[in-house]
């Protein structure tokens, strides 16, 4: 049996149905990603999952023990905030410790634990300061460390990294990867930023609009996501999506994605399947995005890992192996037989 | 000083000019008070703004005041009476304040109306049926008659500014703390009190100096001899045809020093709560 199980789990705000009957397993020592565009539910998700939110329908079990309407202070989870929710009239250290001091744990136990945490955190030198005293990071890692004394079933993290500027937030999406790495703790971390989903995430939950659209690890849900919201979510620039008569072989498909990396500029018009004109070029030195436009304004993203020779205004060809290709039906859906056929006809 | 070096040099000047005058008003009563408290009874009504002199200068009023021994005991009245009530009212004041601030119940708005009406009626309009409480009670001529009055008296002020001040602590502290296996107690008493605290020193201060000076409880609830406040003490300086003005004014000068001390002890923490919430 899973380590955390939702079993149709829903949440209504009244009338609305924010949660639409969410099942999930997620194993022991996971580092499950919620990712989703913002008001998916994923953050109310977490929440549930702390016992922060009713849960109005569906069942949480962890460990085997139905958790579905305990408080959260027996949930035996430790929950980190955006605003790192330290409390501010505390040192660090009182932080850290405060949670242990009410369990009545013995002093030395505790000091213990908290410069063990400390030094897994880099905080040794602050013990002593404030959280007004701390940079932002700082800050993070303090929030983290008193999550982590607990030695809690589950850490759940909600968009940690928000609050922090680009290279921290690089910086601290490291730390945690590391961390998880060294305590091997079920985790259960919210985000809207894909980066963070995909470098971090053992699996991923994309989240849309209160449920589930799919499961899988960052490479499944690249490689074959199973509709054009994951396909289009997934992936930066994302998923250039084309109705599909302007592709041959395309069965019952009603759209067909591409990724821009799978894309290739011909000079001569000709040559490629597809035609039309760049529009725009964004040279990000590593790489080139050039956007084409196909006529009637179907816009295309071509990525290229070259410096590229054509200019704004070029008419161009775009070539492509039909293995790439995503075929989605009316629904959205992900076709994945159309694949193989198209494939081999090419 | 900032914000003054970068407003005009008038402008600066007038807005000292008014609170220099409104300085000077509130403080000329306490001046005149202290002033006559350390002169003889002659010299307080020949000039009676003049400061003491070699001549004028003496302590009759606090010799006579001292000597009538129950001062010490109106003293220890007001103080208690004080103290106790503050105390209660910022623990009763905060807990519910806190539920109305934190939990969803039944009833809530009915209950912060009704406490909001509080703050809009003077408490004395029901002075009558107070008093038949308390004869009732059997409290009458008792500290706790006045204690307990005075509660009710300042709680409505201190929900109405702890449940404003609580409801923007942010709700993740709770949270996390809900998290971390904190009962609800715990949370109350070791976060949410402790963040409350420029809250609470205004809550102090402002229900601290009505209580302090009261005289209407105490002349109507509680006018026996052991259960007397200073205020109502003070009256027995005060004949119908000769009052005893050395008396009352070294009693009155005795009576602002326990307040003073409780004032200064409050606004450090009120102000150490302004500041900490400025640079954040």
């Amino acid at each position: 049996m899973a380590f955390l199980a939702l079993k149709g789990v829903e949440k209504f705000y009244g009338k609305l149905r924010a949660i639409k009957g969410v099942d999930l397993a997620i194993e022991k020592g996971e580092f499950i990603v919620f990712v989703g565009p913002s008001g998916c539910g994923k953050s109310t998700l977490l929440r549930m999952i702390a016992g922060l939110e009713t849960i109005n329908g569906g069942k949480l079990m962890l460990d085997g023990k139905d958790i579905t309407d305990a408080p959260s202070s027996q949930r035996d989870l430790a929950m980190v905030f955006q605003s790192y929710a330290l409390y501010p009239h505390m040192t660090v250290e009182e932080n850290m410790s405060f949670a242990l001091r009410l369990a009545k744990v013995a002093p030395e136990v505790i000091k213990e634990k908290v410069s063990k945490a400390a030094e897994k955190l880099n905080l040794t030198a602050y013990l002593q300061r404030t959280p007004k005293a701390l940079s932002g990071g700082q800050r993070q890692r303090v929030a983290i460390g008193r999550a982590i004394v607990r030695q809690p079933k589950v850490f759940l993290f909600d968009e940690p990294l928000s609050n922090l500027d680009a290279a921290l937030r690089g910086q601290t999406r490291v730390e945690i990867a590391k961390l998880h790495r060294e305590l091997g703790a079920t985790t259960i971390y919210v985000t809207h930023d894909q980066v963070e989903a995909m470098t971090l995430a053992d699996r991923v939950v994309v989240l849309r609009d209160g449920m589930i659209e799919q499961v899988g690890t960052p490479l499944e849900l690249y490689d074959s996501p199973a509709n054009r919201f994951v396909a289009q979510f997934i992936g930066m620039p994302q998923m250039n999506v084309l109705p599909a008569n302007q592709f041959s072989q395309t069965g019952n498909a009603d759209e067909v994605g591409i990724r821009p990396e799978h894309l290739v500029l011909t000079h001569d018009p000709q040559l490629g399947k597809l035609r039309g004109t760049i529009e725009l070029i964004e040279a990000l030195g590593n790489e080139t995005l050039v956007h084409v436009n196909l006529g009637n304004n179907t816009l295309l993203i071509v990525r290229q890992y070259e410096r590229t020779t054509h200019q704004v205004g070029d008419a161009v060809g775009i070539q492509f192996d039909p293995q790439h290709l995503h075929y989605f039906d009316a629904n959205g859906k992900s076709i994945i037989s159309i694949t193989k056929v198209a494939g081999a006809a090419a | 000083m900032i914000l003054a070096k970068a407003k005009q040099p008038f402008n600066v000047i007038a807005v000292h000019i008014v609170l220099l005058t409104y300085t000077f008003i509130a403080l000329f009563p306490v001046f005149i008070i202290l002033v006559n408290a350390f002169k003889s009874r002659k010299a307080i009504f020949n000039s009676p703004l003049a400061l003491p002199n070699a001549d004028t200068f003496s302590t009759i009023g606090f010799e006579k005041v001292l000597s009538k021994a129950d001062f010490l005991l109106l003293f220890g009245n007001s103080l208690l009476v004080t103290v106790v009530s503050l105390f209660f009212i910022i623990l009763f004041g905060a807990m519910l304040a806190w539920a109305l601030s934190e939990y969803k119940f039944t009833g809530r708005t009915l209950l912060g109306l009704f406490m909001a009406i509080g703050i809009m009626i003077p408490i004395r309009l029901g002075t009558v049926s107070i008093l038949e409480i308390v004869v009732a009670l059997n409290l009458v001529n008792t500290r706790t008659a006045l204690i307990l009055v005075y509660i009710a008296q300042g709680l409505p002020m201190a929900i109405f500014i702890l449940n404003e001040y609580m409801s923007q602590i942010p709700k993740e502290l709770k949270e996390a703390a809900r998290c971390d296996d904190v009962s609800e107690y715990q949370i109350f008493f070791s976060i949410i009190l402790p963040l409350a605290r420029p809250a609470i020193a205004t809550v102090a201060v402002f229900s601290m100096i009505p209580i302090w000076n009261d005289l209407w409880f105490p002349l109507i609830l509680a006018p026996g001899e052991s259960t007397r406040t200073v205020t109502l003490g003070i009256q027995q300086f005060i004949g119908q045809f000769v009052t005893d003005w050395n008396a009352v004014l070294a009693s009155l000068t005795l009576a602002v020093i326990p307040i003073l001390l409780l004032y200064v002890f409050f606004s450090k923490q009120l102000i150490r709560g302004l500041t900490a919430g400025a640079v954040k």
